[in-house]
């Protein structure tokens, strides 16, 4: 054989050769230096602001893990669902539909521009220009007449109608520095943002934003600099944790529990402001008359949805899927939103009774429909929903599981598509206001794309939207989770978590519905 | 005409007619995913809101008027502007299009590296039992998913041992994982092909009577047997190009590279249509640039096609 004259040892050698270059032209050989990053905390997130630095171009995540960085609003909504001062120290009616902020003395913009009436009214401005069209915060405003400022230190909103809820609702609207607004217009102020908050950014590129202390703010951090880094895989950011790379992660999921702590870390997992449900939907709005329209479904039927209720084991879903970090829902409210009733429990688990129900609607061989669902939105939601279908299964209704994108469920949910299924996905989400209100409007008749209408709901509602006091407008909310428990629009699953990673370097980690306390944390 | 300037003339007029067709099938294939405004309003929007979006950027118009409407604005290779954030598209794939072209050369480099001495080794002596050992490992390399070969490289050099950064693209060090883990969708097969290839040569006359010459092993081998070996191994990197960028995508997404193939994914999700449009342009020039690239290295590193080209 020819090649038998070639010693192994030759081989060796010369692709040895060949090796050591392909070694010291990728840097393998070349020590790797740890940098000094004792002062910097460090968040992994799963997308940086789709808008970039405008406050106005989105409302919840990923966007709130920097807002909470740089932004203030005039209010703070905590963890009770109760808002808290912020850039407002005081607020009051002056008539049912006049709330007049106090703004807080002597705070400041990193660019040096003071807080004014005007910098609040410069952003509320915006949103009711027209110019906002797409924004997120236009229909959370959609309520607000009017505002001007009453004092040096005072502005007045306005309100249509009486807003019981108006001091949680303003927590959406982040203040902007209104000579820097004027100066760079929406388009320039997202390229060179300028906030209130704890950080100010100096440097904002494609999968990191760089931010140092502003010593200056109402609420200076602790720590030196900040640096939000865009980690859109989860395991990625799982790893950038467990390698010390990041200090913070957003967006994890109970089965990664394990694993960080296994290596020295900690996860932080508490409620979200979100049930996760499956809406049953009854009506729909006709296009042309506006009016409402029975479905032919066999969800018309009271009995079918609380048979639906009974067929899932939700305590099973948060202990099997979940850890045991979840609970089992029975109302579209978790109970850090306001309003939230800790008498309504959860449908037992009841596979008979479910059975019994149904038989009794006519249904006595069960039945069959297709759920149309959107996963990876929440920790473990893929397996939910086949949990819940096989659950289901055994009470004799076979669910068909139609997984769609988001984009796709939207032109759905919106009312431009027809939906291929009976029954979809739709959380009961009180955020950002964390008031029970908020879903409890989203499953009613009172939603623009309705699918559901209870009208005792719907008289409640309208009472609560005008009940000033707290205690009775707490009352009121109870009284429509009842109905909604007996009635049913959805099937409850369970009150959704949230999941950050933790290094185990970082102290004082503190999340108000997803509002990181960066000011409050150090890193050793 | 000059026959290379007309071949040439002939070739960028087909591809004029393709990227036509790749334009056109894209536009109509993305009406399909939905409805952007739907995205920018989100699930808080009124019917209102999406009208004003609707009509804001044109999508009330008949679908035909907006296709000749993009086919104007491509002609100035104007894209509109980002649904997310307003920005000119072809802005942000440019500011992208550097970190991805980086990655990709970097594991080209990478890859023949690793793919050129490991299959000289594994080629020249294919029965010997540490080369098929070798063999075995490199076949079953090729099996191996990208991205799980990036999470295992990631998983022993930046969480286990610490040696290297798994995210960012800010210093050189977090270069490697990134390189290593693009260079492991070709270097399997690349190396397998000049395995091949130089076993063949090995047996050739020409190699004998350098043999009987008197040349030693380094001579046959990089003198001899190599070159004929990376003639196809040239083709095989310039035709697996565009094989190389789809795996910058899950590349660039496991270690947060702030490339082309991220920003692609982002835009898909979100229905980022003037991104998804500019992104998917400049990949399929890029495709055809290197590609002609390919061809003009084949005319220089083979001689028998020096005297057809001239």
């Amino acid at each position: 054989m020819l090649f038998q004259f070639i010693s192994q040892k030759q081989l060796i050698r010369s692709i040895a050769k060949s090796g050591v270059v392909a070694l010291v032209a990728l840097g393998l050989a070349a020590p790797v230096t740890a940098a000094d990053n004792a002062q910097t905390i460090r968040v992994g997130v799963p997308d940086l602001p789709p808008g970039q630095g405008n406050p106005y171009s989105a409302l919840g995540t990923p966007s709130i893990y920097t807002w909470a960085a740089v932004f203030d609003a005039l209010t703070l909504v905590d963890a009770k669902g109760v808002a808290q001062p912020a850039l407002a120290v005081s607020w009051k009616n002056t008539t049912p539909k006049t709330w007049r902020f106090t703004l807080r003395d002597g705070v400041s913009f990193s660019n040096g521009e003071k807080l004014t009436p005007e910098a609040v009214l410069t952003g509320f401005n915006y949103i009711k220009s027209g110019k906002a069209g797409r924004s997120p915060i236009v229909r959370e405003l959609g309520g607000v007449a009017s505002a001007a400022a009453s004092g040096p230190n005072t502005v007045d909103f306005v309100t249509k109608r009486p807003d019981p809820i108006f001091p949680n609702r303003i927590a959406a609207l982040k203040v902007v520095a209104p000579k820097h607004w004027a100066a760079k217009g929406p388009k320039g102020y997202a390229a060179e943002p300028v906030g209130t908050g704890s950080y100010k950014i100096v440097s904002w590129t494609a999968n990191k934003i760089k931010l140092v202390a502003f010593e200056g703010s109402w609420r200076a951090p602790k720590a030196g600099q900040l640096e939000i880094i865009e980690l859109p895989e989860r395991s990625a950011r799982v790893q950038a944790l467990m390698s010390g790379q990041v200090d913070i992660v957003a967006g994890l999921s109970t089965d990664n529990i394990p694993s960080l702590e296994s290596a020295g870390q900690r996860a932080d997992v508490r409620a979200a402001p979100q049930v996760m449900a499956l809406a049953l939907p009854v009506v729909r709005k006709d296009k042309k008359t506006k009016k409402l329209v029975k479905i032919d479904t066999p969800f018309s039927d009271v009995r079918v949805r609380q048979a639906l209720n009974y067929a899932v084991d939700k305590e099973g879903i948060a202990k099997g899927v979940l850890a045991g970090f979840a609970k089992a829902a029975g109302q579209g409210a978790t109970p850090a939103a306001f309003g939230y009733n800790p008498s309504v429990k959860p449908y037992p688990y009841d596979p008979a009774k479910a059975k019994q129900l149904l038989a009794a609607a006519g249904h006595p061989n069960g039945l069959s429909f297709t759920a149309e669902v959107v996963t990876g939105a929440f920790p473990g939601d893929s397996e939910i929903y086949q949990k819940m279908a096989q659950d289901m299964s055994k009470a004799g209704i076979k669910v068909t599981l139609q997984k769609i994108t988001f984009p796709e469920w939207l032109g759905k949910y919106l009312g431009r598509k027809p939906w291929d299924g009976q029954a979809f996905a739709l959380s009961w989400n009180s955020a950002p206001y964390v008031d029970s209100i908020r879903p409890i409007g989203l499953y009613s008749c009172f939603n623009p794309f309705t699918f559901t209408c209870d009208d005792k709901v719907k008289g409640l509602i309208i009472k609560a939207n005008s009940e000033f006091d707290r205690n009775k407008r707490r009352e009121i909310l109870h009284q429509i989770h009842v109905a909604n428990s007996e009635n049913p629009p959805a099937v409850f699953l369970i009150e959704q978590i949230d999941v950050f990673g933790l290094s185990k370097r970082l102290k004082a980690f503190n999340q108000i519905n997803r509002w990181v306390t960066y000011h409050e944390m150090t890193v050793n | 005409m000059n026959p290379f300037l007309l071949k040439s003339v002939r070739r960028l007029a087909a591809f004029g007619v393709f990227l036509l067709g790749v334009v056109t099938l894209l536009f109509f294939l993305l009406q399909l995913t939905g409805d952007p405004a739907e995205v920018m309003v989100g699930d808080s929007g009124t019917p209102e809101q999406i009208e004003q979006v609707r009509a804001q950027y044109g999508f009330d118009r008949p679908l035909i008027e907006q296709y000749g409407r993009y086919l104007v604005r491509l002609s100035v290779l104007d894209f509109g502007v980002s649904f997310a954030n307003d920005q000119p598209a072809l802005n942000l794939v440019a500011e992208r299009l550097g970190p991805t072209l980086l990655l990709t050369l970097l594991s080209i480099i990478a890859t023949l590296l690793i793919a050129i001495p490991l299959g000289a080794w594994l080629g020249i002596r294919p029965d010997a039992a540490a080369q098929q050992a070798g063999g075995a490992i490199v076949y079953m390399a090729q099996g191996v998913p990208g991205f799980v070969a990036g999470l295992l490289l990631i998983q022993l050099f930046a969480v286990q041992l610490r040696w290297l950064p798994s995210i960012g693209h800010d210093s050189l060090a977090s270069w490697i994982l990134p390189t290593l883990t693009l260079s492991s969708f070709l270097a399997p097969k690349l190396t397998r092909v000049i395995a091949i290839n130089v076993t063949e040569a090995m047996r050739e006359d020409y190699i004998r009577t350098a043999r009987a010459n008197g040349s030693g092993l380094q001579n046959l081998l990089w003198r001899h047997a190599l070159p004929n070996a990376l003639l196809g191994a040239t083709a095989l990197v310039g035709a697996q190009f565009a094989f190389l960028i789809s795996g910058a995508v899950i590349t660039e997404v496991i270690f947060a590279w702030p490339g082309l193939g991220w920003l692609l994914v982002k835009s898909t999700t979100t229905l980022d249509f003037p991104v998804i449009q500019a992104a998917v342009f400049v990949i399929a020039v890029l495709v055809f640039i290197v590609n002609a690239l390919t061809d003009i290295l084949f005319v220089y590193i083979d001689p028998r096609l020096r005297g057809q080209a001239s």
